[in-house]
């Protein structure tokens, strides 16, 4: 480059660079080596007088071999829908980034469960299958001294969720009621509180989080032949949407007469019944909340 | 068993005045509430107790509504309210529901039916013991007044509680209320910023309203399509707080 400055040598055109010039960008282009060339630039010596270099990418920029599904697996619900993509190493900034656009067939293994319309995946019915993606990436990094236009096939899972129970995320709050709590029991009554969060889970075992925000939650309460306690059952309120994630809180407790010196038990049966964001219905495992002046239990836990 | 005997044997004459039914009976002309202008509301063959809801929703009014089988099968076929004062809404709303009357108590506007069932009467105005919730959902503290107004109902039995809510629910400010009617605790627990209502089931026999929580409360900041409460007696009714 200084050769080129000091000599005033013209290009093509005729144009020489200036005398005085201290910096610019530039580019350089292999004209004999056809395809990705196997020329590359790296550490160029700016001031030889004082010692100043600029580096740089000094490798082969393509990309990694083995491109990956982002979401592995995918989960989506009957009805729903869930983009896909597909990532991989840019050997030119080491650092992993969407080949998405290079990606544009896409297909599942099973269309009974899932299908596939470019990177948007559709839950079709319960179960698992595969998605796929087909597309040309040029590959290759410093190691390879070479990067090839590769044709690839990323593929990973698809997990079409089902709502079918829930479970307690973590817990809130658990404390005894008492006419000076909050909240509190009336006059003469002592109880429990507990707030816990919630989750939906699937029909997986182990049974995988639905973490889909806009579910419409609602519960029924009933009692069972326990109710040692004397209690009458809660009413149901209006459903709640999910959010945050697909949590939802739930408060539970009671208030009696007999507490806090009862030994007592009351059970209800709780069942909550979920309208994902999807589409559908379903009606989860019923829970059985166990009440006793001394804690609150939701199946056990 | 209900323990309040005191309150047997209410005169008919009574009933009017425990339920507000006194349309009739000009509250203070200088009531700010009733300065208030309705700029615009129009419900045409509307069924009439969404249409009552949206009104007070659209125009911040707490409301209360004790149903019978009339109302919840009636509808407005016409009614268009430009640029009329508060009072002058209501009266037009409540004139085409003919067996109906509305006032104002607490701060809340009252719907209440002029042949309304004594027991119904009697569960309004029973005395429960003073109570306090705290900030939380308005669901969440209705369960609260119920544990209380239950206890006063039936002092021997407990009550069982859950409440759903998420992250985003609307959080109302904390409520602590000397000893009240039952009336007063639900136009005070609506009577709060964003405002809401309360709906009351018809009660024929106050022993049976001990038994399943007979009203329910409805936030009119929380969007979303509320059923109506007393499907058993009254039908599948909802009511969308989601704005057109």
């Amino acid at each position: 480059m200084g050769k080129l400055i000091r000599q005033r040598m013209p290009d093509k055109n005729g144009s020489v660079l200036p005398p005085d010039l201290m910096m610019g960008s530039y580019e350089l282009q292999d004209l004999t080596d056809r395809g990705v060339g196997n020329l590359y630039e790296g550490k160029v010596i700016v001031d030889k007088t004082y010692g100043h270099v600029a580096y740089g990418c000094a490798q082969y920029c393509g990309y990694g071999v083995d491109p990956w599904m982002y979401w592995d697996p995918i989960l989506t619900a009957t009805g729903g829908e869930a983009d896909q993509d597909v990532w991989d190493m840019d050997n030119c900034t080491s650092s992993d980034v969407s080949v998405l656009d290079y990606f544009p067939d896409w297909g599942t293994g099973n269309h009974a469960i899932a299908t596939a319309s470019v990177h948007v995946i559709t839950g079709v019915a319960p179960g698992s299958t595969t998605n796929f993606a087909s597309g040309t990436l040029t590959v290759g990094g410093a190691s390879s001294y070479k990067c090839l236009a590769t044709p690839l096939q990323p593929s990973g899972p698809v997990n079409v969720q089902v709502p079918t129970d829930s479970r307690i995320v973590s817990q809130i709050s658990s404390y005894a009621m008492t006419t000076t709590s909050a909240p509190a029991c009336p006059s003469k009554q002592a109880g429990w509180y507990r707030q816990v969060k919630k989750i939906v889970t699937d029909q997986n075992t182990p049974p995988g989080d639905i973490t889909d925000d806009g579910s419409v939650i609602s519960e029924s309460l009933g009692l069972t032949t326990t109710n040692q306690l004397n209690l009458a059952p809660p009413n149901p309120f209006a459903p709640v949407t999910t959010s945050g994630g697909g949590y939802c809180n739930d408060q539970f407790g009671f208030c009696n007469p007999l507490c806090p010196g009862s030994s007592g038990q009351t059970d209800l049966n709780e069942t909550f019944t979920d309208k994902p964001s999807s589409g559908g219905t379903y009606t989860l495992k019923t829970h059985t909340l166990a009440y006793t002046c001394k804690g609150d239990t939701d199946n056990g836990n | 068993m209900a323990t309040k005997p005191r309150l047997i044997g209410v005169v008919p004459f009574l009933l009017a005045a425990i339920l507000g039914l006194g349309a009739g009976l000009d509250p203070a002309p200088e009531d700010p509430f009733f300065s208030r202008i309705v700029a615009s509301f129009n419900a045409v063959d509307e069924p009439a107790v969404p249409a009552i809801l949206r009104f007070g929703r659209e125009l911040s009014i707490p409301l209360g509504i004790v149903l019978d089988k009339q109302l919840s099968s009636a509808s407005f076929k016409e009614i268009r309210i430009e640029h009329a004062p508060v009072k002058v809404a209501l009266d037009q709303l409540s004139s085409a529901l003919p067996s109906y009357r509305w006032s104002l108590e607490h701060g809340t506007v009252v719907f209440a039916p002029l042949d309304a069932p004594a027991a119904t009467a009697r569960f309004l105005s029973w005395a429960v013991s003073a109570y306090g919730v705290p900030e939380d959902t308005l669901d969440a503290q209705t369960a609260y007044e119920w544990l209380n107004i239950r206890a006063s109902l039936r002092p021997s039995e407990g009550t069982a509680f859950s409440v759903l809510s998420s992250a985003k629910s609307r959080k109302w400010p904390p409520l602590s209320l000397g000893p009240a009617t039952v009336e007063e605790v639900l136009d005070r627990l609506v009577g709060r910023n964003p405002g809401g209502a309360w709906i009351l089931c018809p009660i024929n026999d106050i022993e049976k309203a001990a038994e399943s929580r007979p009203f329910q409360l409805i936030d009119y900041s929380t969007p979303g399509v509320v059923a109506l409460p007393c499907p058993d007696q009254l039908g599948n009714a909802s009511y969308s707080t989601i704005r057109p």
